[in-house]
């Protein structure tokens, strides 16, 4: 069973779970990416250029879904399943693209990463914890 | 510190990049927010406006390391409602 620990990142003294995470481009190299693991989210959501760094070039070939967000309005996102890399532990997975991704950080949703590991926020430690199940 | 171990027919990523780009959190969100850091070699070796302009630049100055390529967030994105 293996466990990754990731230190939540800090600015000014707001803390967040960002973490790197392992994503594995069309040519077969694997990117080091950035995402906020957002428990409330039941789909990843990056932004288009992270879709362009994985060689996605045109990013609406993806499954085409709507996505609601904080003020009940929806942004269109377009899924695609993405080779991924969680410390040691690799999962194909299920993420999405879109152009309106207002927020500064790519989202890390539970669809297939929730369900493959047990994941601890610890506020206090300020350390986010995967286990594999 | 521990030396990546280079491969001959892909690069290689360091977590040491990713420690650098929390231990600097403050600095890249001052002076980046928007924009995206490739850190490679535990320094900014790419900074541009798109990702792959970021890594491009990453990996002519580093061609043996795959960055940690980072979407700098605004100060304002670390109080957020998700």
């Amino acid at each position: 069973m293996r466990t990754v620990t990731f230190p939540y990142s800090l600015y000014r003294g707001n803390i967040g779970p960002i973490i790197p995470l392992q994503a594995r481009g069309e040519d077969g190299e694997w990117k080091t990416i950035w995402a906020y693991v957002d428990s409330g989210a039941f789909f990843s959501i990056f932004s288009n250029d992270e879709a362009a760094l994985l060689g996605i070039t045109d990013p609406t070939k993806g499954t085409h879904t709507h996505v609601v967000v904080g003020d009940g309005g929806k942004i269109p996102v377009y899924v695609f399943q993405v080779s991924t890399r969680i410390g040691e532990v690799e999962l194909s997975a299920h993420i999405g693209f879109s152009p309106h991704l207002g927020v500064g950080f790519n989202l890390l949703g539970r669809q297939d990463i929730f369900s493959r590991f047990r994941v601890c926020f610890d506020d206090t430690a300020k350390e986010i914890t995967f286990t594999e199940k | 510190m521990n030396t990546p171990i280079l491969s001959p027919t892909q690069p290689i990523h360091d977590p040491h990049d990713d420690q650098w780009i929390r231990e600097h959190m403050e600095e890249l969100v001052d002076n980046y927010a928007g924009k995206y850091v490739a850190v490679a070699n535990q320094e900014i070796a790419g900074a541009d406006a798109r990702a792959v302009n970021a890594e491009r630049a990453a990996k002519e100055k580093y061609p043996q390391i795959a960055p940690s390529i980072f979407r700098v967030p605004r100060p304002d994105d670390f109080v957020c409602a998700l």
